[in-house]
């Protein structure tokens, strides 16, 4: 029995993180033995002893930390979108795998079920004529026999079943079951019972033709098998898209600094002529008041020595009239 | 805009996967976590390579925040302080363990109490100065212990072999100290 009292006692210690090893798994030890645990007083705790960084002097990271942390966001998410991409494919992979083994489970029982199932068909006709037919002179009519998975489509003209005729008391019996058999030409029935290989060509066409479809889909899902760098190049290509995505948005940026510096230039540009004009129309004032001043002070010039002249000038009858 | 919003509305954006909100995070979280990593592990160049890992931590590991608790400084600087004491105990060997995703969700990532009360870093700016000098309210001695469990990581244990005193002793140090901040920061908010 673990003292409540000494794991309230633990609270601050384990708040602070600095519980020794023991103590920490008799805190867990109550925990998980579902004693009432005081999550609100180990929580209060938790909130002060994070507020002691705030007593430390403040101090920022350098600016260029940003970056670097947004570099290895950056790898990182390339990372998990690389990882996404081969789990995907490996998915991928597994499906496939999964239908071409349902194909095969599927062929299995094409080949082996359906020539069980007409095998044992035959077998019960078989059965009933060896044992109830004289076969020597008798025929029977198959043209009403029916089997079980047959398409009347698939049948050709030239290998229509033919009427045989069978003269014999059991006649009705047999009659009513319908057996539909594609590209049967008229046999002797014993011909059909005593030689296997003639049975064999009763059935062996549209069997091989489904065989063969099937194998060709087999076919197809080994080489797709074979080719392990189709999957690679698979890929390949998603990783290639990736990074054309990436391009792109690089090439975004450049577009948008550089239509950034583009208009900064233009701007530039609309200054300087503006400065330019100023220039010039300062250039022009000034020489014209440069001018007007030039004309001021040669008018002044003038004006102060015909003064001077003529209050210099001698009094023309000063010797004439002295 | 984003700087209206409250830490949890923030952090519901970065769980979300909006690489601008983790911006704004770091905008407004660096300065104190840093001021924090670099206090543990001293070095600079260390301390920004630490902050810079615990920003992949968040961003990787946002969901195993429980917004309900409502205290998402609290969460960050727990991981922050757990990320910096890890690298210095694997730097001095006493950590061999792999790191692996597993390793960093049990120790790296803060098992925080369900219970915590709510807390935001825009509030707790606010009453910085109340925080300051409840800190400095404290002895010498209840500091110097604060800083050897919280900044370098020694358990009681260690700080009792470091300081040459009684187990025990360290216990009640703990308990004291502990009480007596929350008891000045609790006095200073009803002031």
């Amino acid at each position: 029995m673990i003292d409540e009292q000494k794991i309230i006692g633990m609270l601050q210690a384990k708040a602070l993180g600095c519980l020794d090893p023991e103590d920490d798994k008799e805190m867990q030890d109550f925990i998980n033995e579902g004693h009432q645990f005081p999550w609100d007083e180990l929580g209060k705790f938790q909130n002060i002893a994070s507020l002691l960084p705030m007593a430390l002097n403040l101090e920022l990271p350098n600016s260029e930390l940003k970056d670097r942390v947004a570099l290895k966001l950056i790898k990182l998410i390339e990372q998990l979108r690389t990882n996404k991409i081969l789990e995907e494919d490996k998915f991928e992979v597994e499906e496939d795998y999964e239908e071409n083994a349902d194909v095969f489970t599927n062929i299995e029982e094409a080949i082996v079920e359906q020539p069980i199932e007409i095998e044992s068909e035959e077998t019960v006709i078989e059965d009933n004529l060896v044992s109830l037919l004289n076969p020597e002179n008798n025929n029977f009519n198959l043209d009403e026999i029916t089997l079980p998975d047959f398409k009347s489509g698939e049948v050709s003209d030239e290998n229509s079943v033919k009427e045989i005729t069978i003269d014999s008391p059991i006649e009705t019996l047999i009659g009513e079951t319908k057996i539909d058999v594609p590209q049967i030409e008229e046999m002797n029935v014993e011909e059909v019972l005593q030689a296997p290989e003639a049975r064999e060509s009763i059935y062996s066409e549209s069997t091989n033709n489904f065989v063969a479809e099937e194998r060709q889909k087999i076919e197809e899902s080994d080489e797709q098998d074979t080719q392990p760098d189709l999957t690679r190049r698979s890929v390949a290509d998603k990783m290639f898209k990736a990074i054309e995505q990436d391009f792109d948005s690089l090439k975004f940026h450049f577009d948008e600094s550089e239509r950034k510096v583009t208009r900064g230039l233009l701007i530039a540009y609309v200054l300087i002529a503006v400065l330019l004009a100023l220039l010039i129309f300062s250039f022009f004032k000034f020489s014209a008041d440069i001018k007007n001043l030039e004309n001021e002070i040669k008018e002044l010039k003038s004006k102060s020595t015909s003064t001077l002249y003529i209050e210099s000038q001698p009094k023309p009858d000063h010797y004439f009239f002295s | 805009m984003d700087t209206e919003l409250t830490d949890i509305e923030l952090f519901e954006r970065v769980i979300n996967r909006d690489s601008k909100a983790l911006e704004n995070l770091y905008d407004r979280y660096s300065p104190v976590l840093y001021t924090l990593v670099k206090r543990i592990v001293i070095d600079q160049e260390k301390a920004e390579e630490i902050l810079a890992d615990i920003f992949v931590i968040i961003w990787k590991k946002s969901s195993m925040f429980d917004i309900n608790s409502g205290n998402l400084y609290s969460w960050l600087i727990n991981l922050a302080r757990n990320k910096s004491l890890d690298l210095m105990r694997r730097e001095e060997s006493i950590i061999t363990d792999e790191y692996t995703d597993e390793y960093e969700n049990t120790f790296i990532i803060p098992q925080i109490s369900t219970l915590i009360p709510s807390n935001d870093l825009a509030k707790i700016f606010s009453s910085r100065d109340k925080i300051y000098s409840a800190f400095h309210n404290l002895t010498e001695a209840q500091q110097y212990v604060l800083s050897l469990a919280y900044y370098e990581g020694l358990t009681e244990s260690g700080i009792a072999k470091k300081l040459n005193i009684p187990l025990l002793t360290v216990k009640s140090k703990m308990r004291v100290v502990l009480n007596t901040l929350s008891e000045i920061i609790a006095k200073e908010d009803k002031q």
